[in-house]
Formats: C-alpha cells, sequence, structure tokens
C-alpha cells in the first residue's frame, strides 16, 4: 500500500495538542503554537495554521488560557497566550483520558 | 461552570464589535507576516513568501468567519446579520418593498378586522365572572321546544330556597324615552334584580348596587344605576351620585355607576342605564310585558333568568337538583307551573333568550366570514411569492456569487426567509393599525342606528396581536419559502456567465409562476362572485319596498307612555294629533299603526279559524294595530270588503272586527271568501292571558300583503286591527302628502309644528320621511355593509391578480426577447407575436376559471343562507363575475404583449 497522504486534525484533539504546547513552551503567539504542532504532526496530519484560532478562542472562552498582548521576537505586536490552572487541570484529565482510549483502540486493533 | 462561563463569554460575542474584529485582523497579520519571514529567511522571494504564507494559513475569511462563530451563538449571531442584510435589501429595493409591505397590509388587515370581530363575538372575556353564568330555563315538559320565561314570585320562591346558586339575577329589557332636546331618544334599558351586579362578580364603579326593597313588586323607587360614559362625561363627579337622570318623563336618582365596558350577562352590546325590578310597572313596555299583569302577579313570565353554580355543582347534578324543586313549584302554584321542568345549561355569548341557546351560529358566522377575508390574504401571498421570484431571477446571479464562494443553501433560504419575515411584520404592523382602524369606523357607522351602546373594544388586545402575528408568520411561509427555495438554487455555471433571464431554458415557460397566477385568478372569482352576490342583495334591499310607495310619505313616532301618560291620557294625546294632522294643508291623508314595516321590530300572534283547529291549525302572522285611513295613506288598495271606520279606530269598546291580507287569506280560507267569516288570535304556550285576547273577530275586509323586512322575497301573512280596540302606546302616525316630492321636507316642519300644537309634552321618537326610515334601517346597514365588504375584498383581489399576471407576462416576454428577435427574424408579423402572447394569457386566464368557477359556484350555494332573495346563480353575477376578470387579464397581457411587437431582431441579438 502506497504512503498514506496525511490525514486531517481528527475532530477534538486539537484543544489537546494546543494546551500541550502551550504547557510546553510557556507562553506563545498563535504563530508558535502553529508552528510548534506543525512541526510534531508533520507526514501525519496536516494543518490549515489558521484553524487554530478559533481553538484559541474556544479555549479561553473555557478559561483554560488566558491570552495578553505582548511583542514578538521580531518586534510585531502579538497576541500571547499561556495556560491557566484550570487549563493544567483540563490537560492532565484529557491526557490520561486520551492515552485509556489509545491503549484499549490499540488492545482492541492487535487482538485480530 | 465551564459551560455556563462560554455561554456569558458567547452571548457577550453576539453584538457585532468593531474592536473585536480589528483585534482578529490583527492577529491574523502578524501571523502571516511571522510566516511569510519564514519562508522568506529559507530563501523565497518576499511575494513568494507572503503568497506561501497565505496558502499554509489556510482561508482568511473562512478562518474569520468560523472564529465569528465561535466567537457568539451562531444561530443568534447569523440572525442578527440577517436582519442587518435583509434591511439593507429593502433599502436598496424601496419600491418593491413598500408594495410587499403595502398588500400584505391590505391582506392582513383585513382579516385582523374580521378577528377583532370573530373574537369579540365569540373569545374575548366577559366581564367579572359572567363567563361562569348559566342560564335557567323553565320548560313545558307536555310540549317539546316550548320554553318561557318566570315571573318575579317563581323567580323569587328558586333564589330563595335553594343550596345550587351562588347568586340568580333577574332581568328583563324594557324602552324608555329619554329627553335629548326637544326630541325623545328611545333607548334600551335593563330592569334587573338587586343581585344582578354581584352575580355577574363585578363591584359598581361608584356608589351601590340596587337593594332588596327596591327590587320588590309596586315599590316604584325612582333609582337608577347608569353606564359608565356617562360618569366620564360628568368628569367623575362625587356629586353625580345623588343626581338625577329624567326617564320617562319621571326624574330617577342616581344611585350608582356601572364599571367600565360592563355588559351584562352578554358580550358586546349593553344598555345605557339599569333601573330596579320595582319600577317594573311603570317602565316596561308592552312587547316585554307579556300579557300586561304586574310584576307580583305568579303568571306574568316575563324575566331571563340566570345564575352562578355553587363551587362543585355541575350542570348535570344542578339539573337532576332541579327536578325536585320544579316539583315542589307544581305542586304549590298549579296553575301556574304546570308540567313545567326547570334546567340550566351555559348561556349563549351575545343572546339572551327564554330557551337555552348557544353560540354555534355565531361560529358557524365566523367560519365564513374568515375565509372570505383569508382568501385575501392568500392573494396578496402569492402576488409577493410571484414578485419574489420574478425579483429572485433579477438577484439569480448575486445568489450564485453566494452559492459559489461557499454560502450553504440553507444558509441562503434562511436568508430569504429573514428578509420576507422582516417585509411580513412590518406589513403585519400596518395591517394591525389598518384593521382597528377600519373596525372604529364600523362602530361609528353603526352607533347612531341603535337604541343600544356597542361596548366595543376595536383596539387590539392580546387574542388580536397573537393571531395577527401569526398571519404575518404563516404568509411568510407562504409567500417566502417557496421563491426562497426556488431562488436559492440556480444552475451556478449558466447563471455566472449568464446576465440572467431563463432563455437556456425554453420548456419551462408554465412553471411556479403560471400556477401562481392561476390561483390567483381562482381564488379573484371566488371573491367576485361572493361580493357580487352580496352586493346585489344590499342593490335589492335598498330599492326594494314593502309593497306600497315611499314617495310623499313621512313617519313620525310617538309614544305618550314615554311622558307617563296613562292609556286614557294617550289615546286622548294621539287621537288629537291625529285628527290635527288631517286637517293640515298638504296632507291628503293619515293613518297610524303599531310597527313600520321594514322596522327593527315585529309582533307575530298565531291566527285560527274558530272550532277549525285540526284541519287548519293556527297561522302565525304579523300583529299590526291600525287606525282608519291607514291602507289609504299607504296607498294600498283595499282588494275585498273595508278599511277599519273611525268609531272602530277610537272606540275602546272592543269592536270584534279584523282585517287579512291576501297571504293570510289563502292560508286560512283557501277556497273560501274570507269576509265575513270568523277568526281569532290562538294560545300561544306562555301561559293564560286575558280572556277577551282569544275571542273571534269577523273579517271585514282583505289587503294586499307587505313585506316585513328587505330580506323577505314574498309578503308575509298579516293580521290588523283597529286601534280602538287595543291600545298601544307606542304608534307611528303616516301622512301621505299633496303633490310635489320636494314638499317633503317642508312637510316635516308642517307636522312637527302639528304635533307641537297639540301636546307639548308629547315625546316625539322619530321625524322623516319613510325613504330615509328605510335608509337607516339596520339589517339595510347589515347587508350594505357586507355587500360593500365582500366587493371591496373581491375588487382587491381582482387588482392584485391583474398586477400578478401583468407581472408574470412582462417577465415572460423580457425572458423570451432572443426568441421573439429570432421569429421576426424569419418574418413573423407583430400581429403574429401579440397573438402568441394573448393565447398564453388566455390559456391562464382560462386555467384560473376553469378552476375558479366551480369554487364560486360552491361558495355561492354555501350563501344560500345569508343571500335573502337573490339566487346564488344570479345571472347579473355569475356572468358579471368573470367577464369582468376576464377583461382584467386581458388588459394585464395586453400591455406586455404590445411591448413584446416592438422586439427587433436587433434587441435579442443584444439580449445575448
Amino acid at each position: 500500500m502506497a504512503a498514506r497522504a496525511p490525514a486531517d486534525v481528527p475532530y477534538g484533539t486539537l484543544d489537546l495538542m494546543v494546551l500541550k504546547t502551550l504547557q510546553t513552551l510557556g507562553p506563545q503567539h498563535g504563530y508558535g503554537v502553529a508552528r510548534r504542532i506543525e512541526q510534531m504532526a508533520r507526514g501525519v496530519l496536516t494543518l490549515n495554521q489558521g484553524t487554530i484560532y478559533p481553538a484559541l478562542l474556544r479555549l479561553e472562552q473555557q478559561g483554560l488560557i488566558a491570552s495578553s498582548w505582548g511583542t514578538s521576537d521580531n518586534n510585531r505586536r502579538a497576541k500571547f497566550y499561556e495556560i491557566t490552572r484550570a487549563g493544567e487541570k483540563h490537560l492532565t484529565a484529557e491526557s490520561k483520558h486520551w492515552t485509556r482510549m489509545v491503549t484499549m483502540i490499540s488492545r482492541l486493533l492487535e487482538e485480530s | 461552570m465551564a459551560r455556563l462561563r462560554m455561554l456569558l463569554a458567547r452571548l457577550g460575542g453576539v453584538f457585532p464589535s468593531r474592536r473585536r474584529d480589528e483585534e482578529l485582523d490583527e492577529e491574523v497579520r502578524a501571523h502571516l507576516d511571522l510566516l511569510a519571514d519564514e519562508h522568506q529567511r529559507r530563501g523565497l522571494s518576499r511575494a513568494d513568501a507572503e503568497r506561501a504564507a497565505r496558502r499554509d494559513f489556510g482561508g482568511v475569511a473562512h478562518v474569520k468567519e468560523s472564529y465569528r462563530d465561535q466567537r457568539g451563538v451562531p444561530s443568534l449571531e447569523t440572525l442578527a446579520q440577517d436582519v442587518r442584510y435583509g434591511i439593507r435589501m429593502w433599502r436598496r429595493a424601496p419600491g418593491f418593498s413598500a408594495v410587499v409591505v403595502a398588500v400584505l397590509a391590505i391582506g392582513i388587515g383585513a382579516n385582523t378586522a374580521m378577528f377583532t370581530i370573530v373574537d369579540a363575538l365569540l373569545f374575548r372575556a366577559m366581564p367579572g365572572r359572567a363567563d361562569e353564568l348559566v342560564g335557567l330555563y323553565s320548560h313545558d315538559q307536555t310540549k317539546p321546544d316550548s320554553y318561557r320565561a318566570f315571573s318575579y314570585p317563581n323567580y323569587a320562591d328558586i333564589r330563595d330556597g335553594n343550596d345550587l346558586f351562588d347568586g340568580l339575577l333577574a332581568h328583563t329589557f324594557a324602552l324608555v324615552g329619554l329627553p335629548v332636546d326637544d326630541v325623545t331618544r328611545r333607548v334600551f334599558v335593563e330592569v334587573v334584580s338587586s343581585d344582578f351586579f354581584s352575580t355577574i362578580g363585578v363591584p359598581l364603579a361608584a356608589g351601590r348596587a340596587f337593594t332588596l326593597e327596591e327590587e320588590q313588586p309596586g315599590a316604584n323607587a325612582a333609582v337608577a344605576i347608569v353606564g359608565y360614559p356617562r360618569w366620564k362625561d360628568a368628569g367623575f363627579n362625587p356629586a353625580f351620585i345623588g343626581s338625577t337622570v329624567r326617564v320617562n318623563a319621571r326624574d330617577f336618582t342616581v344611585v350608582g355607576v356601572a364599571p367600565e365596558g360592563f355588559t351584562g350577562t352578554t358580550a358586546l352590546i349593553t344598555p345605557e342605564l339599569w333601573l330596579p325590578l320595582g319600577v317594573f310597572e311603570t317602565v316596561v313596555n308592552d312587547v316585554f310585558r307579556n300579557n300586561g299583569t304586574g310584576l307580583g302577579n305568579r303568571s306574568n313570565a316575563s324575566l331571563n333568568v340566570s345564575g352562578r353554580l355553587k363551587p362543585g355543582v355541575s350542570v348535570a347534578a344542578a339539573n337532576a337538583r332541579l327536578q325536585l324543586l320544579s316539583k315542589r313549584l307544581d305542586e304549590a302554584y298549579p296553575a301556574e307551573n304546570r308540567h313545567q321542568l326547570l334546567t340550566v345549561s351555559p348561556m349563549s355569548r351575545v343572546s339572551i333568550s327564554t330557551e337555552p341557546s348557544d353560540d354555534s351560529g355565531l361560529a358557524v358566522f365566523s367560519a365564513v366570514l374568515m375565509p372570505l377575508s383569508g382568501a385575501v390574504l392568500f392573494i396578496a401571498c402569492l402576488n409577493i411569492a410571484n414578485m419574489s421570484l420574478a425579483r429572485g431571477s433579477a438577484r439569480r446571479k448575486e445568489m450564485a456569487i453566494r452559492l459559489a464562494l461557499g454560502g450553504g443553501r440553507r444558509r441562503l433560504v434562511r436568508q430569504l426567509l429573514t428578509e420576507n419575515f422582516l417585509l411580513a411584520f412590518a406589513g403585519a404592523a400596518a395591517g394591525l393599525l389598518l384593521g382597528s382602524w377600519s373596525m372604529r369606523l364600523i362602530v361609528a357607522s353603526m352607533s347612531p342606528i341603535l337604541p343600544l351602546k356597542l361596548q366595543f373594544d376595536a383596539s387590539p388586545n392580546v387574542n388580536v396581536l397573537i393571531v395577527t402575528g401569526a398571519f404575518a408568520v404563516l404568509s411568510t411561509l407562504v409567500f417566502g419559502l417557496a421563491p426562497a427555495l426556488k431562488i436559492s438554487r440556480p444552475d451556478v455555471v449558466t447563471d455566472l456567465k449568464d446576465a440572467g433571464g431563463d432563455s437556456t431554458r425554453p420548456g419551462r415557460r408554465f412553471g411556479a409562476r403560471g400556477w401562481l397566477v392561476v390561483g390567483q385568478i381562482a381564488i379573484s372569482l371566488v371573491l367576485l362572485v361572493a361580493g357580487g352576490l352580496f352586493a346585489r342583495v344590499a342593490m335589492k334591499a335598498g330599492v326594494g319596498d314593502p309593497g306600497f310607495r315611499y314617495d310623499g310619505l313621512l313617519l313620525a313616532s310617538v309614544d305618550p307612555s314615554l311622558a307617563a301618560y296613562d292609556e286614557s291620557r294617550g289615546r286622548a294625546a294621539i287621537r288629537a294629533v291625529l285628527e290635527r294632522l288631517r286637517a293640515t294643508p298638504g296632507v291628503e291623508s293619515a293613518g297610524m299603526n303599531s310597527q313600520i314595516p321594514f322596522g327593527e321590530f315585529h309582533e307575530g300572534r298565531p291566527v285560527e279559524r274558530p272550532g277549525r283547529t285540526e284541519s287548519n291549525g293556527p297561522r302565525s302572522a304579523t300583529f299590526t294595530i291600525v287606525s282608519a285611513d291607514y291602507f289609504k295613506t299607504l296607498g294600498l288598495r283595499v282588494l275585498r270588503g273595508r278599511e277599519f271606520t273611525r268609531t272602530e279606530e277610537e272606540s275602546p269598546i272592543p269592536s270584534r272586527v279584523a282585517i287579512i291580507d291576501e297571504p293570510l287569506a289563502r292560508r286560512l280560507f283557501p277556497n273560501e271568501d274570507p269576509l265575513g267569516q270568523s277568526i281569532r288570535f290562538a294560545e300561544r304556550g306562555d301561559g293564560p292571558g286575558k280572556p277577551d285576547d282569544h275571542a273571534p273577530m269577523e273579517v271585514v275586509g282583505v289587503v294586499p300583503g307587505l313585506r316585513d323586512r328587505v330580506t323577505d322575497a314574498a309578503p308575509e301573512a298579516h293580521v290588523y286591527v283597529p286601534s280602538g280596540s287595543t291600545y298601544r302606546a307606542a304608534m307611528n302616525l303616516y301622512v301621505r302628502v299633496h303633490g310635489a316630492l320636494t314638499a317633503e321636507a317642508e312637510m316635516l316642519d308642517d307636522v312637527r309644528r302639528a304635533i307641537r300644537a297639540v301636546d307639548t309634552r308629547l315625546p316625539v321618537l322619530d321625524l322623516i320621511t319613510l325613504r330615509g326610515f328605510h335608509d337607516r334601517g339596520l339589517l339595510l346597514w347589515g347587508l350594505r355593509a357586507a355587500g360593500r365588504t365582500l366587493t371591496a375584498f373581491g375588487l382587491l383581489a381582482l387588482l392584485l391578480a391583474a398586477v400578478g399576471v401583468y407581472g408574470v407576462k412582462s417577465y415572460l416576454v423580457s425572458c423570451r426577447t432572443r426568441e421573439i428577435g429570432i421569429r421576426m427574424a424569419l418574418g413573423a408579423r407583430p400581429g403574429d407575436i401579440l397573438w402568441l402572447v394573448l393565447r398564453e394569457g388566455a390559456r391562464t386566464t382560462t386555467l384560473g376559471l376553469l378552476i375558479g368557477f366551480p369554487l364560486a359556484l360552491g361558495v355561492a350555494v354555501l350563501l344560500r343562507g345569508a343571500i335573502f332573495g337573490v339566487s346564488p346563480f344570479d345571472p347579473a353575477v355569475i356572468v358579471l363575475a368573470p367577464a369582468i376578470l376576464v377583461t382584467a387579464a386581458a388588459l394585464a397581457t395586453y400591455v406586455p404583449a404590445r411591448r413584446a411587437t416592438r422586439v427587433t431582431p436587433l434587441d435579442a441579438l443584444r439580449a445575448e
């Protein structure tokens, strides 16, 4: 079977990826988050970078991240996002949930 | 918690915010710059780097859109957007929008007005606890459907000796005279028991209710409760209580004021005054008085009784217990209560009757009324749907662009519907105004001819508002949904290429729009026929006469009892006036009677031949008391025998003679000469009357038949008795004037002077030409109003249909410019083109007529009961209505057809 074309981001996982990125890298602007996810996912997922903005807004509305205006490395005004305490908690819980899910699915697939 | 926070954040985001949009723009710009910088570092030119950045980012507009969706509540957000957009479209096409709103306003206004009437008749809340009242009825078990009213002693016994009712009221009506300037206005008053207001459950606006003493027979205490409007006119002056109103030339002290909007036990109409039962003998007139005895007489059954059952007592339970009560009354007073059974049942909202009645007639009336106005709204909707479709073709390109840019179809349909809702609500608001304004007009035009106050609040209430809103929503769905679905499904590629126009699909000439026009024509025909029929009825009624000439005939109604004249004084006054009138120069003859042909009141009595009841049972006949010279004055020829003599007119000694008319003669004496035969009044089921009421009378004359109502097709049976033998205070004097018609108006003054010269205090209720009296009739007013309303509906529908035909034809012609051009190039003459378009128009019209005609006939047959004296297949209407429709449709087709003949091959080329 030929190498598969990179898949779209599975529904619901983008939020998790954004949260994890912010936890790992600390405060980041949207571009930074998008690049990081793109690097990590290269060859596996295609990401329209723009799609992270609705995700960022959603997380902010849920109180999982917070945003503030700052200056980027090349002296541009940019909006920086950082994970909140609630976001950390949410990430831990969701990571666990995700791992359990993946383990379960792997087991299921290996059985046959 | 997180969810709540999210909801709040999103609700906050519903409101458009420039700042937020700018922030997003800035953020995206920063992102793109950073991305481009990156690409540039990798060696791309700046321009290529920026292009690559946009590619990586994805669709900027799309991201912004979904970002905005996330920011607000999407449905609310798009609604707000659609509304804003709709208003913008509105402003861009103000002419179209104005026409739509106007058409809807007419359609919805007509329905709002109709519903306001239906609501008042059937649904509107009644004052106090009147909705809980049940009627008490008394019914002779040995005869089917034989109900009678209650005597005061019976009523008092039932009220005081029962544990069924929380309150039991009795009331009856009287016509009394209230002085206005130098004439007397005759108005209805309600004569009521002491617990009348408390049983209905309304507190008085001021003062007190009647006392038990004031209610007693013979108490004759001159006290009155007046209607709210009078108190309002008095400026709510506290001294108003204790002031007096003059009723029948007697001062009544005002002790209370009825609450605002009070209508008693019925909806809609209200008397101006309430008097206690104790004044019964002095104010209640002969017609309402039953057999002329006093209130205290147990055989005088003249009161209507209704009450409020105790909580927990059902109608069925009450009826079971009332059987016992009936038996007790039967045993105690067998003469008056033999076989009488008491029952209760829910009451009608609008009528007061001695027998149980419900409002099913009103429901039927409403069921006829609403569809008629509904049809107008339906046509209006079809029309707007048509206009929207035509406009939709113009917006086809806009839609194609929106679809190409990724607008979902669902989203487009929603957008179009929102636009239509906006129009519909504007139309509904205008319709509401139009509706309540026209209702006010109707009430105002009716009030002067009623002896009662119409308690009719034309301003819209919650019911009306809800229904009007429903009309708006419904009509939007009717006129908006189909066009929206159709417009939003254009062929993207073709429409982007073409500048619009259907030339690529010539096969679909008779599409949805064609059918809409067919529907409009069909419904217009139905309304035109219905309107035409009523117009014919009104016309016939307007020019009709009872059977004698109106010209040169004057009418003066007097009623000495309204000045508290007793019988001998009343007789003297009337006789003197009649003598004076007969002696007045210019008067050919003068006579009088007890009821006016084509008037509002008719008294009927059954007539039979003594001793021949089994083969020739009683015939009901209109009972009229007349003077000498009555038939001569009216211009009626006495067919056989003679008129009453002066002696018979004046002498109070019973003369035992009667005159009958031809219809009654035919029924009572089919193959005999009625002259010299004897007849008598048959007994009615409402208790024993005076014995000499039923004595035989000799027929001394036969006269031609008269029609009593403008709606009577044929003359009804009449029986006439001389004024000498039967006294009636309320009499109508007729004066036949010599010579020219112009003398009528001057003679009115002479008549007035003649009456005043005899007796300055004699109450004159009316002084008018008979023609004028006829034109003012309540029934005629109703018929004319119905004729006008329905004709207006029909013409409105016709106009709308013509506009529809015109719009569709113009549109089709413009779509076929190329085809017509080619035909012309190939040698078609303008006449051929004209014929081509007209033929297609004729097809639409014919189809509409074919569908509409049977429908119209069906409706006409349904209306049979309401179109008095006019055949449902009235030739004038059946021929004229389609003819008008065809003419209008032909005109509406001809104009675009003419335009089509002016198409040149060059136009066709340019249309490419």
